[in-house]
């Protein structure tokens, strides 16, 4: 097993009492199945978590703190998006906040700080210090894949993510959520009552266990949304004829090399997955 | 099961379970580089920090060693050179492993970056850097194996048919599940607890390299979490901890975490193959010719081995007469490469036997009737001098065909059924120093508790040879399995035994085993009770107490220089996959694999039936998931996520059938069973594919991207 660095952590029972501990620095830990192994691997080292297992609001329906398996016993609109992360085990672990806010994944940064310092040009430029991109080495952003399994399908909800700091409370729609503060806490989504029609498709090497190699997910009316493939998901106007919407969704999506797995083929895989996605929605 | 109720409990003690007052934790400083010259090392920073007890560097333990006597090029911590990235370089014991870890951090080491050898073809370049300096020959190739038997050429004329195909095997890793551990201790002698293996080897190499006579050193394997061929080097965390514990005088454990398991990797050779082979009309193997490039990574390990185990069985299981290979293993600078469940005989397997599915569709023969009909006969001898006792290939052929409809029944669209079939050997037959003693011993004892303690220096890996061995002797004594403890893997109380790899140790210490009880047998007088049988026998013949010992037969072999492949006996496979091909993502799904295997005799039938399954399991990985891959210098998938072995989704349904052929030689008749299954899986789920969809997948693994790209070739 590999250590965690010493760090204090605090357990604070509000929402309001959290949100002082993050304007002083500190790092939310909610299910912790993403942040722990990040930290072991050195990618963060925070000092402060501040850990919101004490706050009842956050376990409240829909609330940040909910775990993936909750959700997706209670929202059928969320079942297949929760139920496809990871496995059995971090789904009971892992929580809604933690995956609307799970980092972005790369094959040259998730790794252990060895690793990434042995790179011939060092670490990339998502670490602190690194300046080369392996993905794109003549740009100067980072393109790790976006890699949240419930975001699509949220996108497509139109849902509206509650965010609490010590300035005050507000409320942005979650393709928004980038807009969030480091300090915020991420405290509840909300959801329109009368949720449409989506198909949810998920793309891995393995049928567990793995992040997606491509995220595909199209409402009734015909709009997409396409992740995994880019630093942020991507919201694409299919339409409804199977066929049209697998060739408008491969005009629009250029998957990165941020995977093992090929990315003409995972570019290929983009208008398999949105034609059968769409398939199963009018089928 | 023996142990089944410490291991289900989680109280078997693993070398990290083993805790020690005052113990001390190592961790290693690893190379950055794929190869560079180390111009100094300066550890001043670290050993002054709290915590820090010891800094060890090349230079402290210089002497080279290596498993294979005629191939020793390592040093415990690299000397001058680095040569892979994740080389250990510097060793650092401190109070826990925090400090020691973070004291590595404060070494500093002056590298001189070197051109780095990072493919099979840059090793192949004569105008290419030399790893290894000093070698006899100025070369990356470590070694180069040509050997002709029969006539090949004349029977490549006799043939009607002749095929050549490029094949290309992927290297991977073994992923045992306890990551390498070592834990040493020193009262004027040492004592060394690792997951290995290789006792014995490990006890020879330790003495070596710190300079202490065989008699001071003494060796314990606690259980351990499974091996499949990754623990049977020495390696350095073995003789750091050894070092350490002498220089201090304190216990010192050192702990590889997972990341650092890929770095001591010893794992399968990335192997690329062109195979040349000719068929008569009615389907009569004529010749076969086969160039194998085995790429080995910066060190030997077992690899002069592996060279030869890529061409010495492809006169099993089917006769060929004529035939001729070349192999190479060469050195490049990524982790070393070693034994992987199958060594070296994996890659070429996958080559032949879609070779044999190409000859047999362009002969229009069914596949099985060529393999049935060149298959292998009993008490014969192959070409290349291998002495083959019991064969059950035919049966093994013949349960699987029928069981699976394979050549009669339609799977249905894009789904396919494929069949391969192999040999494997049951104990190498020669040690790997060149020795006359034997190769493998038990000692029994029994007292009129009724009690049987069972001596053995087998390794128990996980595989369960400890129960297999305590099986034997119970049935053959008559009392209750619990009635009989093993003490197995410590030097300074069991016999030699030469560990667990090369499928040896039903067969050689189940021999040994075996005899021991028989000796105990004849002094017993059956008609009483056990414990009172002991007793009469205790006050007639004194303490009871008898050894039994294994040593291979000589066996004569008209092919003299043939050290590599002889085994007292050979175990048989057959299996069909039924598999499932999604023309659009080229997605293979392996519904079933149904596995026949000629264990000769099934001791036990869950262990074989267990040793099926996992091997399946695994060939399965190394079919659609499993690749050691490299971008330059770096290994890519360095962690348990990222290597992608089988979850239970991709693990198929697997139909395990035993085949019984009573060998002469195996204990109670009984052959192995740990390595054999798993040769046929993956050309069978090849030749699978190319039954659902069309397509030849000549390049492991068959991931969705080179399935869909080989159907879009179509």
């Amino acid at each position: 097993m590999l250590p965690l660095h010493p760090f204090r952590i605090e357990r604070p029972r509000t929402v309001e009492e959290a949100c002082t501990l993050l304007s002083q620095g500190g790092r939310p830990l909610a299910g912790g199945t993403d942040l722990l192994p990040n930290v072991k691997n050195g990618i963060e080292a925070p000092d402060l978590m501040v850990a919101l297992w004490d706050i009842e609001e956050l376990k409240q329906p829909l609330g940040a703190l909910q775990t993936l398996r909750q959700v997706g016993d209670t929202v059928p609109a969320l079942r297949d998006c929760t139920r496809s992360v990871a496995t059995p085990t971090i789904q009971r672990m892992g929580t809604l906040g933690g995956n609307l806010l799970l980092n972005s994944r790369c094959r040259w940064f998730n790794q252990s700080r060895f690793w990434r310092e042995a790179l011939p040009k060092g670490a990339c430029l998502k670490c602190e210090g690194g300046t080369h991109c392996y993905v794109a080495p003549r740009g100067s952003g980072c393109y790790a894949a976006h890699s949240a399994d419930t975001v699509p399908v949220l996108w497509l909800l139109e849902a509206q993510v509650e965010l609490a700091s010590v300035r005050g409370r507000r409320t942005l729609p979650v393709d928004r959520l980038h807009e969030r503060a480091r300090d915020e806490l991420l405290v509840r989504v909300i959801l329109p009552s009368d949720p449409p029609a989506i198909v949810f498709r998920k793309l891995r090497a393995r049928a567990a266990i793995d992040y997606p190699l491509l995220l595909t997910a199209v409402r009734e009316d015909g709009v997409a949304v396409l992740s995994a493939i880019g630093p942020r998901p991507l919201r694409v106007e299919v339409g409804t004829n199977p066929e049209a919407a697998g060739d408008a969704a491969y005009a629009a999506c250029f998957p990165l090399d941020t995977h093992n797995a090929p990315s003409t083929w995972r570019k290929h895989m983009v208008r398999v997955e949105t034609r059968r996605a769409v398939q199963s929605l009018v089928g | 099961m023996l142990d089944g109720r410490q291991k289900v409990t989680g109280t078997a003690q693993y070398t990290d379970d083993l805790k020690r007052p005052r113990m001390l934790h190592g961790a290693f400083l690893r190379s950055p580089h794929a190869h560079a010259r180390i111009l100094g090392i300066d550890a001043s920073a670290a050993l002054a920090m709290e915590g820090v007890h010891l800094v060890l560097t090349g230079q402290d333990l210089p002497t080279r060693y290596g498993t294979i006597p005629v191939a020793m090029d390592e040093t415990a911590l690299a000397m001058d050179k680095v040569r892979f990235v994740g080389e250990e370089v510097v060793a650092v014991v401190a109070r826990d492993r925090e400090t020691a870890r973070a004291a590595c951090r404060a070494v500093r080491v002056d590298y001189e970056p070197l051109k780095a050898v990072l493919s099979l073809d840059e090793a192949l370049d004569p105008a290419s850097p030399l790893i290894h300096e000093g070698r006899r020959k100025a070369s990356n190739i470590l070694r180069r194996v040509h050997q002709v038997h029969g006539e090949p050429s004349a029977g490549f004329e006799r043939a009607d048919v002749v095929l050549e195909a490029d094949y290309d095997y992927p290297g991977s890793t073994h992923v045992p599940l306890e990551t390498h551990c070592a834990l040493a201790e020193w009262d004027g002698r040492l004592t060394l607890h690792s997951s290995t293996q290789i006792p014995h080897y490990l006890h020879r190499i330790t003495a070596r390299v710190l300079g202490l006579d065989p008699a001071e050193v003494r060796v314990i394997k606690p259980a351990v979490g499974a091996g499949y061929g990754g623990k049977s080097d020495v390696f350095a965390n073995e003789l750091c901890a050894a070092e350490a514990a002498r220089r201090l005088g304190r216990p010192v454990k050192f702990l590889l975490d997972r990341e650092e398991v890929f770095y001591a990797h010893r794992g399968r050779h990335r192997t690329r193959m062109r195979l040349k082979m000719g068929v008569t009309h009615d389907g009569v193997l004529t010749a076969a010719h086969l160039d194998a490039d085995a790429e080995g990574g910066a060190y030997a390990s077992y690899g002069v081995v592996t060279a030869y185990y890529l061409g010495v069985f492809l006169s099993l299981p089917y006769v060929l007469d004529d035939f001729s290979f070349t192999a190479r293993r060469v050195y490049t600078n990524h982790p070393p490469c070693g034994p992987k469940r199958g060594h070296g005989a994996i890659q070429p397997r996958f080559a032949l036997e879609c070779h044999l599915d190409r000859l047999a569709h362009a002969i229009g023969m069914d596949p099985a009737e060529l393999r049935r009909r060149n298959a292998v006969q009993p008490d014969t001898e192959t070409a290349n001098g291998l002495r083959i006792t019991s064969v059950g290939l035919e049966e093994c052929i013949d349960k699987v065909v029928e069981a699976s409809g394979y050549g009669t029944r339609d799977p249905g669209p894009n789904r396919g059924l494929g069949l391969a079939a192999s040999a494997y050997m049951c104990g190498a037959l020669h040690p790997v120093y060149k020795t006359d003693a034997p190769q493998s011993a038990v000692q029994i004892c029994a007292d009129r508790s009724g009690r049987v303690s069972l001596l053995t220096g087998t390794a128990d890996i996980g595989q369960g040879s400890s129960h297999t061995l305590a099986k034997l002797v119970a049935d053959r004594l008559g009392i209750p399995l619990q009635h009989v403890r093993v003490l197995e893997a410590d030097t300074d109380l069991t016999p030699v035994d030469l560990g667990a790899y090369s499928s040896r140790i039903t067969f050689m210490a189940g021999n040994a085993a075996l005899s021991a009880a028989n000796q105990l047998a004849e002094v017993l007088d059956a008609e009483l009770p056990f414990a009172k049988a002991v007793e009469k026998a205790e006050a007639e013949h004194g303490t009871l107490a008898f050894v039994g010992h294994y040593t291979p037969p000589k066996i004569g072999s008209r092919f003299r220089r043939q050290s590599v492949g002889p085994s007292p006996a050979y175990s048989f496979t057959a299996q069909v996959a039924e598999v499932e091909v999604d023309p659009e993502s080229g997605q293979v799904t392996v519904h079933r694999v149904w596995c026949a295997h000629d264990c000769g005799k099934a001791l036990d039938e869950r262990m074989v039936l267990g040793q099926i399954e996992g091997s399946v399991y695994m060939g399965v990985g190394e079919a659609l998931l499993e690749e050691q891959r490299y971008d330059g210098p770096m290994l890519v998938n360095p962690s348990i996520l990222e290597c992608n072995i089988p979850t239970v989704h991709e693990t198929p349904e697997i139909l395990a059938l035993i085949v019984e052929t009573h060998d002469p030689e195996g204990p109670l008749g009984a052959k192995e069973a740990g390595e054999g299954p798993q040769l046929p899986t993956v050309p069978a789920i090849a030749n699978a594919i190319h039954d659902a969809v069309g397509v030849r997948m000549d390049r492991a693994p068959f991931t969705p991207d080179r399935v869909w790209r080989a159907l879009r070739k179509r």
